[in-house]
């Protein structure tokens, strides 16, 4: 209860943000969602069903280039064409989770990071279609509110689209194949088909703010969507936050941003390194992220209440 | 007696590299039977199990399940068509609940109803003040009873136990064997690896033996424990 009414603030709070502050706080929270989107999206392939990718900005970047190319090419509105990249880095990633899912643990990190650079090259090669390494310009756009808006509301429907996931046997079954892949296909449970669709749901994100990022931007080359260092920065923060959890992608995203802005504001020469540091040290004392460390201790209920609640029950009278 | 064969094995043969853990395996197990496997370590045991499960292609040779080939189906289909196993090292999902592990692997069934069904097999184990608890924190033999409850999610026909008594008291032995005699009553089949006469003598009606990936005698449990080539192998 408590959570829904904190929740609820959060919610409220960052909706009348942009109507009173000054454009500062709208970008940086612009950002902020970004990254919620990202991690959230992240943590269901790799933090529920355990296969840790590094290229999942693969997905962030044919978002990205997809919605740019068809606001170019066919002049869709950005909100449409922004939809219309998530529905490409879908189509994208249902082929290429059949193919890599059937590696496992650093095989499949290093392989996605390795199909990110594919990508990366193709998009400085192709130039008829991308302009290369020059990129393509896009009309800037002086406000930034509906950006704004279209971001928190894709960042409040990761984060509950999670939460349901959590409580449902689809979020277990990814945990089962986390934990013992082998043991759960030998109990009946479809693991293949199961970690294909946790794999395309977790490009949809990426795929439709890949798309909003260029338009933040308007602009988009291939350094910035295929980039590492964004990908690196999104393993960071649901590490920090607790890689499986609902809340740990939020927490970490938090975090790390405010971490990130204050250390490149005030000591931009080591605000890469400390951060990274940071990220050593966290992972290093507490390896599961906060909010594993938090419901260890008790402050935080476990998860997948609504199992506990069904559980609690008592059972239908006479019921076949 | 006239009760048809549920599970047919025929010629099975399956290779690891150069070892043979199948050389030809056939059997038998009889619909409504208490079937018992016996034979010495490595003799193929688990791995006509996993055969059976689907975890695991042979190379040659076809099993049937009421009628219906077995071979060449997913685990999942083998499930759904009412063959249930356990393992002899016990596979729950140690970061989940006892009631998580049983909720996981339904099929099918709304997330209440599976819950509802998961409680009700928690029950007749006698483990249901468990629910809660993390698998990875219970003992051997508590996990032994997740395992069976979490095979009945299936509401299996046939109910394949590998070593369902080992490593356990006989107290707890005794509470396995009485929920096993109680699903016999209720109709499912069951076909159970073990290494205990007691027990097999107990609740066997018909005991299998396998040697070198072989079935090399099956009969009434006292008429196999006093045939001469399962003496020579085993005992
Ligand atoms: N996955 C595998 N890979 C390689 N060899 C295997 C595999 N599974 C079983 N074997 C080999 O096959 C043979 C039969 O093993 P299996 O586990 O079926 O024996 P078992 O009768 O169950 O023995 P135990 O009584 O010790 O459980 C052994 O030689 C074993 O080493
Ligand atoms: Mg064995």
């Amino acid at each position: 209860m408590t959570a829904w009414i904190l929740g609820g603030a959060l919610v409220a709070a960052a909706a009348v943000l942009p109507l009173v502050t000054a454009s500062y706080l709208v970008s940086f929270t612009i950002q902020l969602f970004l990254f919620v989107v990202l991690a959230y999206s992240w943590n269901v392939i790799s933090g529920y069903t355990g296969y840790t990718s590094f290229g999942h900005t693969s997905f962030f970047g044919i978002g990205a280039y997809g919605a740019t190319l068809m606001m170019l090419h066919w002049k869709l509105p950005w909100l449409l064409a922004c939809a219309g990249g998530g529905l490409l880095a879908v189509a994208v990633a249902l082929p290429l989770g059949v193919v890599m899912l059937r590696l496992r643990g650093s095989f499949f990190a290093i392989g996605m990071f390795g199909l990110a650079r594919v990508f990366e090259a193709v998009a400085f090669g192709w130039a008829d279609l991308t302009r290369g390494g020059t990129g393509l310009y896009l009309p800037p756009a002086y406000d930034l509110r509906p950006l704004y808006y279209a971001l928190g509301v894709l960042a409040l429907g990761m984060v509950l689209l999670t939460w349901r996931l959590d409580n449902s046997r689809f979020g277990l079954q990814l945990l089962a194949i986390r934990e013992d892949e082998d043991g759960a296909e030998a109990l009946g449970i479809k693991t293949t088909r199961l970690k294909v669709r946790a794999f395309v749901l977790s490009a949809v994100g990426p795929g439709v703010s890949g798309g909003f990022y260029a338009v933040y931007l308007s602009f988009i080359d291939p350094p910035t969507a295929f980039s590492p260092a964004t990908e690196l920065t999104t393993i960071a923060m649901v590490l920090f936050g607790g890689m499986g959890t609902v809340l740990g992608p939020l927490v970490g995203a938090a975090v790390l941003s405010v971490l990130y802005e204050g250390l490149w504001a005030r000591f931009p020469q080591v605000y890469l390194g400390a951060g990274g540091v940071i990220i050593a040290a966290v992972v290093l004392l507490m390896p599961r992220g906060v909010m594993a460390v938090a419901m260890r201790r008790g402050w935080l209920p476990h998860g997948r209440g609504t199992l506990r609640r069904l559980a609690a029950r008592p059972a239908a009278p006479a019921e076949a | 007696m006239g009760a048809r064969p549920l599970l047919l094995v025929d010629g099975v043969v399956k290779r690891f590299g150069g070892v043979m853990a199948l050389n030809g395996a056939s059997c038998a197990v009889t619909e409504g039977s208490v079937t018992g496997l016996i034979g010495p370590n490595g003799s193929g045991k688990s791995t006509l199990f996993a055969c059976i499960a689907g975890v695991e292609r042979p190379d040659e040779g076809r099993i049937t399940f009421q009628g219906e080939r077995l071979d060449e189906r997913t685990p999942s289909e083998i499930c759904e068509m009412g063959l249930a196993r356990t393992f002899q090292v016990t596979r729950l999902f140690r970061e989940m609940t006892v009631l998580e592990n049983l909720v996981a692997v339904a099929h099918g069934r709304s997330d209440a109803a599976a819950v509802r069904r998961a409680q009700e097999l928690l029950e007749m184990v006698e483990i249901r003040r468990l629910e809660h608890a993390l698998a990875g924190t219970l003992s051997y033999g508590q996990r032994k009873l997740v395992e069976i409850a979490r095979a009945l999610m299936f509401a299996p026909k046939l109910l394949l136990l590998d070593e369902p008594f080992a490593g356990i008291n006989p107290r707890l032995q005794n509470r396995i064997l009485g929920y096993l005699k109680a699903l016999h009553e209720g109709g499912v089949t069951l076909f159970l690896i073990d290494h205990e006469m007691r027990i097999l003598l107990d609740v066997c009606e018909t005991v299998l033996a396998i040697d070198a990936g072989e079935v090399i005698a099956s009969g009434p449990p006292e008429e196999i424990r006093r045939n001469p080539r399962v003496l020579a192998a085993y005992f």
